[in-house]
């Protein structure tokens, strides 16, 4: 009974062109490789002749949105969209197209379903699409499964996918977890390709940094890559003058910390899935709102990088700008009436904009202002500062059974932070078990073994890099953002810092000591252009550097990142990619165990 | 306009037909004069100036000769030079033919197919045994990448891939007795993209089949004993056994032409020269039929074979080989007589102007303003005087050079690629070459696959200099030559010594074909320093992995980061090797071990288990054990299974995990006897929830009871307790229980839960109680908001 059901609103891929004016702006043309996404999925689509139906992988419908829109896919001949689900599979669809990750689990859901239907006398021909390849291993464990012969087996290489003009993602939900906790190198390997095929866009990059374990991988890949690649590489002159490849294990403390920017705290607050905001029915608002939040929305883009405290006053600014506007209206002249009206439909989409944002706003707003969020937040901002935490309030975070990830959130950054002594750490352990159940035995193993969470041994660095990065600045000025440290309302993110840091005079070479305390091997790579090839930075265009988090980015880094941007005025351009955007509950979520536990059969 | 004077006569070679021009012009005397009988032979030639396969026609009587005995296959160029010849042993030839990789298939009576390299080597093989069961094969067509055969009992099969052939049964026929004739379109000009049979029945029809069915095109003016498809795939030209000769368009709509050749004989061979007209030939007369039933007779005295090209015919004979093809218009503008056309006039100019003739600028500034067009069209007639013909190519090259220098501002590149091009055609024309190639086949075909074409007749260094002043890439060249060398009987070091020299300046050449030839020649060790030398992972690690090279397969495989190369190796070795070794291999490879877990933990978990007990990792072994007994439903099953994880715990001293499993079998026993006297579920909870539930069906002893057993802290019960207590209203309890000892967590929390309960009056009893008077403060501050909405 468990078979494909028809996506609910939620999974349905969203509406058409979703991020299409958000690319416009960009400072390199990301929009081609949406146009590139789009071509390949409808010579996918194509492939198949006739009706068919599309079975897509859970973990790559949303994103899968961001590309194409329900209408294109019907256009090319897709009756029925399903998501994968492992067992029976009852559909009237005669071809079907699956297209998915290539992950073992997802290879014997569809095997079920073949063998499910020879065993009802069904005949019908399936196509799997592999995205962003195909696998041998997948391949293999079809033919164990005894359904390999039934399968036209092809790829769709659509791997980074541009969520804005700034942002690119490849979307591996897993990756954190498989390349950290599982030392499964398939998502370096994938962040490695995608590089190239960056390159063969944009050009050779020509300068490549590197921190962490990770991005040294990914740096000696795409080396590699290079070579074999040989002559045949691209020569067109770059337009990405710089690669900065930040691994997500150098800098495990950001994530835990509560994002205080107006993106970042949607995003911890109600959940921002492939760009959009699922805005729950409220008073005056009875359906559920599906919010595109990306730079075409013009309110949205002036607010989302500000501190939440901040806010206020820029809407209500902007409330003023609209009122001013529309008392204009009562022009005198022909010419001012004109120019009215020239200016009428774009205020009044910002007017929509801001009842939408403002109605965000006040909701979130009432979360902050809470005591429970204020006691959270004083908690983060003294563990980051060096203080310790009082074990009474986690006790009672725990006791009061506050969601799990918030309390791990918490231990977690108190472990990366400033310690957790052996007693303590026993005993919360202890009371996790108790309180969470046993099966998160596996869940603290886990983050014992990524070093999130463990028993203080040896000397502890964090101070020193505090202090070395200048990661907590006291007296913030929320309002004015002159520093990167206003994301968090006084702490700059560790990952961002080392951004900055690669920006400044003498980049990492100078920081020789710090980068040393920070942990992971520090790359600074050049590499040659290809012959003939001249790189125009400074005589055509502004710099532009590509950031690459491994391992996920979370809302306010990317603020922090433009914050940087900003800063440097109109020389210098940087465009953010990463496996998955994340925040501290999606990336804890993605490393608990609770599966382990079988579901009942029947209800309680 | 001056009057035209014409210096020679290229028009001599030209034949009228109709309206048009055809010229026959020699190409090579072939060296296999004398050597070669054609009326004895069966001859078949690759298109684009390929090579000739000759082999005895089994079915003319043969003087017996000594040499005649044994019967051969011999592959010649163009020019009649031997390229190889190879035994034949195999059974009775059904027919030849030519993939466009100029690969020689030949098709045997019991359905075996092989296919040579023009070396006369075998390079693949497969049988349609199967589908022509015991009464063989009839007939056979092949095309450039595929064939059609005509089985024993009159069905038809393709294979449209020869390189993965895949036979497949195409409609079924009524035939019952062989057809008269049948032909094939190829699969590039069909509508299905699936290759059709054209079959002509005894009845007097064509029959046109494929994979799903059969169509009667319901012709009456059959039986037809020849059918011809043009090279455009668009025309069929039909010879009926009362000598006419019709051309239908592809779908036998239209009847374009008929002509009667008052000959019953049917014509032994019958080819489309080009797009319009038809080659009948019968022994000692060449017939050319044009669209408008005109016709041109060539005589010839000994029997020839005629091979179809895209844009005419070569013609091939023991004395020589001829090129037959349509004048091309740009050609036939400049040298027909009374020609005014711009090129003519230039053409001319430039002939005066060597004359010393003041003719010559008369005749330019007759043309002046076309002057740019008629340089263009001298450059392509130029270009189309190929094969051969290197007088009229420097002559029109010469009035186009000639023209250019009057001109301000014309684009010389087109002038400049053309001269290449004919560079490279008359390289490649060189009888020792033997590859008579035209402009317009070099355009269908490319430069690419004229490279290959060389390379495949071990014409590196041509191939290699064309590639080099054409600035393409040497890749293929390098890598086939390196194959050659490692075949050759060199020794090992002089043979990889020259190969890595010669290879060492091409960035990212692919190393494991040559590898693989050299494996396959017998020569490991050359084989795998070579392949040490292969920049691509993918190409690199199946071929040491074929080699039995298994763990230096698996260094390169995690060298390349390539997870998925790690995986191919792994299961390899997993599958091929004893488990024990297979656990050494893997255990020194800690980013292969990592995939294998991951891997196990998905599909093998007994595999993990097995692998942890090997290595003896007890907490590892512990941990999939607690995994696997949560794969039971069953209580008791998944007791017994904590049970076994917990000595293992205990044993690897993991004293954390064996404390919490024990407790966990404790809680689950515990459990299970509540369901048993309680009813409801209680397994898989907390502790913390199963004392909640508890409290909530009242039972509060037994709660207290449990506390105890399982030591949990004080203010964790007071929490557990208020909340169960206050979820419940039971406003009672609560206070009663607020009262019972002084509250380890202080009242703030009661006054908290009853808020959540939305209990306003009840939390108020609470806040007097509060120590801390900020708290309390805070409290009523809290709850005078509540009050107010």
């Amino acid at each position: 009974e468990r078979s494909g059901p028809p996506p609910s609103d939620n999974n349905n891929p969203p509406p058409a062109e979703a991020n299409a004016s958000a690319l416009n702006n960009s400072v390199i043309p990301l929009s081609v490789i949406k146009e590139n996404g789009r071509r390949e999925l409808i010579d996918v689509l194509d492939s198949v002749r006739g009706k068919k139906g599309l079975v897509l992988d859970p973990k790559f419908s949303g994103p899968l949105g961001l590309i194409a829109e329900v209408s294109l896919l019907k256009e090319h001949g897709v009756e029925k969209i399903y998501l994968l689900n492992p067992g029976r599979f009852n559909t009237e669809c005669k071809s079907i197209i699956y297209l998915v990750r290539p992950k073992v689990n997802l290879m014997k859901a569809i095997a079920e379903h073949i063998r499910g239907h020879m065993a009802d006398g069904q005949k019908k021909d399936y196509s799997i699409f592999f995205v962003p390849r195909r696998t041998m291993i997948c391949e293999r464990v079809l033919e164990e499964e005894g359904v390999y012969g039934e399968i036209t087996f092809g790829e769709f290489h659509l791997d980074l996918i541009p969520f804005d003009d700034d942002v690119l993602s490849l979307e591996l939900e897993t990756a954190f977890k498989e390349c950290f906790l599982e030392g499964d190198r398939t998502s370096l390997f994938y962040v490695a390709r995608s590089l190239m095929k960056l390159q063969s866009l944009f050009g050779i990059i020509p300068q490549i940094k590197g921190k962490g374990t990770a991005a040294k991988l990914v740096i000696d890949m795409l080396l590699r890559m290079r070579r074999e690649m040989g002559s045949d590489e691209p020569t067109i002159s770059p337009e990405i003058d710089q690669l900065i490849l930040i691994d997500r294990s150098v800098d495990l403390v950001t994530p835990m910390c509560t994002q205080l920017t107006y993106e970042g705290l949607i995003d911890e607050v109600m959940g921002i899935n492939n760009g959009i905001l699922d805005l729950e029915p409220s008073a005056d608002q009875k359906a559920k709102k599906k919010i595109m939040l990306n730079s075409a929305d013009r309110v949205f883009q002036d607010i989302r990088n500000l501190n939440f405290t901040a806010l206020g006053q820029v809407l209500n600014a902007k409330a003023v700008e609209i009122d001013k506007y529309y008392k204009e209206r009562h022009a005198e002249s022909i010419s001012e009436l004109k120019r009215f009206m020239k200016k009428f439909s774009s205020a009044q989409q910002e007017h929509a904009s801001l009842t939408v944002h403002a109605d965000v706003a006040g909701k979130i707003k009432k979360l902050t202002s809470s005591a429970p969020f204020h006691k959270q937040l004083e908690a983060e901002q003294n563990l980051l500062a060096g203080v310790d935490l009082s074990n009474d309030y986690l006790e009672e975070c725990i006791n009061r059974q506050e969601p799990l990830v918030k309390v791990l959130r918490l231990l977690c950054l108190q472990s990366l932070t400033n310690g957790i002594k052996p007693k303590q750490f026993e005993f919360f352990k202890r009371e996790i078990l108790q309180t969470y159940g046993f099966e998160h035995l596996f869940t603290l193993n886990n983050l014992e073994k990524l070093g999130m969470f463990k028993k203080a041994e040896g000397k502890n660095n964090f101070p020193q890099i505090r202090k070395a990065l200048n990661l907590v600045v006291e007296d913030i000025d929320e309002q004015n953002n002159t520093d990167i440290a206003y994301v968090y309302s006084g702490y700059a993110p560790l990952s961002v810092r080392l951004v900055e840091s690669a920006f400044k005079q003498g980049g990492w070479k100078a920081r020789d000591e710090v980068m040393r305390l920070v942990g992971g091997p520090t790359i600074e790579e050049t590499q040659q252009l290809p012959e003939g090839v001249v790189d125009n930075v400074g005589a055509t265009r502004s710099g532009v550097t590509l950031v690459f988090f491994i391992g996920g980015i979370t809302f306010t880094e990317i603020a922090a990142l433009r914050c940087i941007a900003k800063r440097k005025g109109e020389f210098h351009d940087i465009i953010v990619a990463t496996t998955k955007l994340i925040n501290g509950n999606s990336l804890m979520n993605s490393i608990t165990e609770a599966e382990i536990v079988p579901q009942p059969t029947s209800a309680p | 306009h001056s009057q035209r004077r014409m210096y020679f006569e290229p028009t001599a070679e030209w034949n009228q037909l109709y309206d048009r021009y055809y010229r026959k012009r020699e190409v090579y005397t072939m060296s296999w004069q004398g050597k070669v009988d054609l009326s004895k032979t069966v001859a078949n030639s690759a298109p684009f100036g390929g090579p000739i396969a000759i082999t005895r026609d089994e079915k003319k009587i043969v003087l017996v000769k000594q040499d005649n005995l044994r019967p051969s296959i011999s592959l010649f160029t163009s020019a009649g030079k031997e390229i190889s010849s190879l035994l034949w042993t195999k059974g009775k030839l059904v027919g030849m033919g030519w993939t466009d990789q100029e690969r020689l298939v030949c098709v045997v009576e019991d359905g075996t197919v092989l296919m040579y390299s023009v070396h006369g080597e075998e390079v693949g093989q497969f049988t349609l045994a199967k589908e022509c069961g015991d009464r063989g094969l009839l007939d056979c067509r092949i095309w450039s990448t595929g064939l059609v055969v005509l089985t024993g009992d009159l069905q038809y099969v393709a294979v449209s891939n020869l390189a993965e052939p895949r036979p497949r049964r195409l409609a079924y026929t009524n035939l019952v007795q062989p057809p008269r004739s049948w032909a094939i379109i190829e699969p590039q000009f069909t509508l299905s993209l699936n290759v059709e049979v054209l079959v002509a029945p005894v009845s007097g029809t064509i029959l046109m089949l494929d994979s799903s069915g059969v169509q009667d095109q319901l012709l009456s003016n059959g039986p037809f004993t020849r059918i011809s498809v043009s090279p455009d795939g668009k025309l069929l030209a039909c010879f009926s056994e009362s000598g006419i000769l019709s051309v239908h368009s592809n779908d036998f709509l239209k009847i374009l032409s008929s002509f009667d050749t008052k000959s019953k004989v049917s014509p032994e061979q019958m080819v489309w020269c080009g797009v319009d007209s038809v080659l009948l030939y019968w022994q000692g007369i060449l017939l050319m039929v044009g669209p408008h039933g005109d016709w041109i007779k060539y005589t010839y005295e000994e029997p020839i074979h005629l091979v179809p090209e895209c844009d005419g015919v070569r013609i091939i004979s023991g004395e020589k080989c001829e090129f037959l093809q349509r004048v091309p218009d740009v050609t036939e503008e400049i040298y027909k007589i009374g020609s005014t056309a711009p090129a003519a006039m230039l053409y001319d100019a430039m002939r005066e102007f060597e004359n010393k003739n003041p003719k010559a600028d008369e005749n330019l500034r007759s043309i002046k303003s076309e002057l740019a067009t008629a340089v263009d069209a001298c450059t392509n007639a130029a270009g189309l005087e190929a094969p051969g013909a290197l007088h009229l190519q420097k002559l029109l090259l010469k009035a186009a050079s000639f023209g250019k220098s009057f001109l301000d501002g014309y684009d010389p590149s087109q002038f400049v690629e053309m001269c290449k091009t004919l560079r490279i055609l008359n390289a490649v024309n060189h009888w020792e070459i033997g590859i008579p190639m035209t402009l317009t086949q070099y355009n269908t075909l490319g430069a690419q696959g004229l490279v290959d074409r060389l390379i495949n007749r071990h014409h590196h260094l041509l191939a290699w200099r064309i590639c080099d002043y054409l600035k393409l890439k040497k890749d293929r060249v390098l890598v086939h030559w390196a194959c050659e060398k490692v075949r050759s009987p060199i020794l090992d070091m002089e043979i990889s010594d020259q190969i890595i020299k010669k290879l060492a300046n091409v960035p990212g050449i692919s190393y494991a074909e040559i590898a693989s030839t050299a494996y396959r020649a017998g020569r490991v060790d050359l084989a795998t320093k070579l392949l040490d030398y292969e920049p691509r992972a993918a190409d690199q690690v199946p071929l040491l992995i074929s080699m039995n090279q298994d763990e230096l397969a698996l260094s390169k495989a995690i060298e390349s980061g390539d997870t998925d190369l790690v995986y191919l190796v792994v299961l390899h070795i997993k599958r091929s090797r004893l488990p024990i070794e297979f656990f050494r291999i893997i255990r020194v490879k800690p980013v292969a071990l990592d995939l294998l877990i991951s891997y196990c933990k998905q599909q093998e978990l007994k595999l993990l288990k097995d692998l942890y007990f090997q290595f003896e990792q007890l907490q590892e072994t512990a941990d999939i054990t607690v995994l696997e007994s949560y794969r039971h439903l069953d209580v008791e099953k998944r007791i017994v299974g904590l049970q076994e994880a917990l000595n293992l715990y205990n044993e690897s001293k993991d004293q954390f995990s064996a404390k919490s499993t024990e407790e966990q079998i404790k809680l689950l026993l515990l459990q299970r006897d509540l369901e048993n006297t309680l009813g409801g579920n209680f397994i898989d909870l907390s502790l913390t929830d199963t004392l909640k539930r508890l409290i909530e069906q009242g039972q509060s002893k037994r709660a207290a009871k449990i506390k105890s057993d399982f030591k949990v802290p004080d203010k964790r019960y007071w929490w557990i307790k208020i909340k169960a207590l206050s979820q419940m209203k039971d406003w009672v309890s609560l206070e009663k229980f607020s009262k019972e000892k002084k509250s380890p967590i202080g009242y703030t929390p009661f006054v908290q839960v009853c808020l959540e309960n939305n209990a306003a009056r009840q939390a108020e009893l609470y806040i007097p109680k509060i120590q801390e008077p900020a708290e309390r403060a805070e409290m009523w501050m809290v709850i005078g908001y509540e009050f107010s909405s």
